[in-house]
């Protein structure tokens, strides 16, 4: 097998698990993180030359996720909402209301770029200088993200307690 | 309470991950994708060159490139950095994206008239971007265009897929994408692969307008340019880019700075329902629409109503006219005597 290929393979097999992981989060449906992490690794794998000499190829990766997953909403001409994939299977809709169900009904209501510094900031653990480079945005655009899906989640774990 | 909150996003993010099932083989699927693409190109060549020396090739044969070959450059740019996205820049024709290097002009590509392939436009002496446009009102046709001394990418241009040896180590190639065509023109193989590789369909524009939307607010925090021109009923997508923030923030103090304008004040609206060009400015939470046809008035609307309209001026359309758009477009000149980007010089 050639040197370049298995190469490819070896590191994308690796990062395979944290990308997918990475991608259910700003897409919200496994399907979608498949599609966005398949059509990023076929990028990468055209470009692998370049790509393995690069500073940062993770960051690379993660850009193409999170940019396919915007143009995947245009070729489809509609708005994504997103639906829990993975429930267990007696659903207990009491059960369910809880914090951490809130942040993620929070999340899924988020514009795609705002719900992607949120994840690049709370699970990437990026700073925002680092977000800003990825998203292709300002760093004060990144904060002005997080700080309204934080004013969000405040607003909606509020609403909870008080019911 | 907000370290406590923010650890709380964590957690739940976290815990909502480590639910994801990681299993699917796509790896193995994407390097399958990788080979079915470089197959189609290597086939379309291969019946290219068999078309070619058979002898039937009429638009196979490089002199069917047509158009004002460009001037001597300098230097022909060479293949840069992929990985390196502050390098390259998105450019968006219809349904089709493709990225270009960062560097490259604007300019005119052929467009179908009677008589064949035309250039209406000067072509730049380097490296650039070309939309089948009509950039100037002189349209020439080369009858034994010259090998080309800088690459190009076509946008749109109707020409069929396939492979054409140029001469002077170009090679030109034609594929078919998003429901349209590419055009890509190198003497680097791996400039033209690289090119070829990016383009897809999506954007951040939509690639065409059923009717003129209404100004006024949007869901969405993007700051994008997108220019339509009319095409038949519809509007068809000629030019998308983002937007700075410092340029969406300054047309929205340029437009609270305008005064509304009502129809009927020293300017001919007979075309306001059907305009030749439409601009969809869209900043943070708001969408900006802007008319403009042929000896016509052109509009900005901020909003729905009369209230929300201003008669565009150069101040309020330079925050827009980014990149190419403004040899794109005519602007309100209609093209006559000059595009968009003289009106806001």
């Amino acid at each position: 097998m050639d040197v370049g290929v298995s190469d490819f393979e070896a590191w994308a097999e690796s990062r395979l698990p944290g990308l997918l992981r990475f991608a259910y989060l700003v897409t919200g449906s496994q399907h979608a993180a498949e599609d966005a992490v398949q059509a990023a690794l076929t990028r990468v794998c055209e470009r692998w030359a370049r790509v393995r000499r690069a500073d940062d190829p993770d960051a690379y990766v993660r850009r193409m996720v999170v940019n396919e997953h915007v143009s995947g909403w245009r070729r489809a001409g509609r708005r994504e909402v997103a639906v829990a994939e993975v429930r267990s299977r007696s659903v207990d809709p009491v059960a369910l209301v809880d914090e951490a169900d809130a942040v993620w009904r929070v999340c899924s209501t988020l514009p795609r770029q705002q719900r992607a510094a949120v994840v690049l900031r709370f699970y990437e653990d990026l700073e925002y200088a680092e977000i800003a480079a990825l998203l292709g945005c300002s760093e004060t655009t990144v904060r002005s993200h997080v700080h309204r899906a934080l004013t969000a989640l405040r607003a909606a774990l509020t609403t909870q307690e008080d019911r | 309470m907000s370290d406590d909150l923010e650890l709380l996003v964590r957690e739940s993010l976290r815990a909502r991950a480590d639910r994801v099932d990681t299993t699917a083989p796509l790896v193995g699927r994407a390097r399958r994708a990788v080979r079915r693409r470089r197959g189609v190109r290597a086939g379309l060549a291969a019946v290219a060159l068999v078309v070619a020396v058979g002898g039937a090739g009429v638009v196979l044969d490089g002199r069917d490139r047509t158009g004002v070959a460009p001037a001597p450059s300098p230097s022909p740019s060479r293949a840069v950095d992929p990985v390196e996205p502050d390098l390259w820049r998105t450019e968006q024709w219809q349904g089709l994206v493709v990225d270009v290097p960062v560097d490259w002009a604007w300019g005119p590509a052929p467009q179908r008239m009677s008589g064949g392939l035309r250039v209406c436009g000067r072509t730049p002496s380097r490296p650039y971007v070309g939309r089948p446009v009509m950039m100037s009102d002189v349209c020439g046709q080369e009858l034994d265009p010259p090998a080309p001394t800088s690459p190009y990418v076509w946008l749109g241009v109707d020409l069929p897929t396939g492979t054409v040896d140029l001469g002077g180590g170009y090679v030109q190639e034609t594929v078919a994408v998003a429901g349209t065509t590419l055009t890509v023109a190198t003497d680097d193989d791996e400039l033209r692969a690289s090119i070829l590789a990016s383009a897809g369909d999506g954007g951040v524009c939509e690639p065409a307008l059923a009717q003129v939307p209404v100004a006024g607010p949007v869901e969405s925090d993007a700051a994008t340019v997108c220019a339509y021109r009319r095409s038949g009923s519809a509007y068809a997508l000629v030019y998308g880019a983002g937007l700075e923030a410092t340029n969406a923030a300054r047309l929205v103090e340029e437009y609270d700075a305008s005064p509304a304008f009502f129809p009927g004040r020293s300017c001919d609206v007979g075309s306001a329902d059907d305009p030749l060009e439409v601009v969809l400015v869209d900043v943070p939470g708001r969408r900006f629409v802007v008319e403009m046809e042929v000896l016509g008035c052109p509009f900005v609307h901020g909003g729905p109503g009369l209230k929300a309209q201003r008669r565009l001026t150069p101040a309020l359309a330079r925050p827009w006219v980014v990149g190419g758009l403004g040899t794109t477009l005519f602007g309100p000149d209609g093209g006559l005597g000059g595009t968009l980007d003289d009106y806001v010089r």
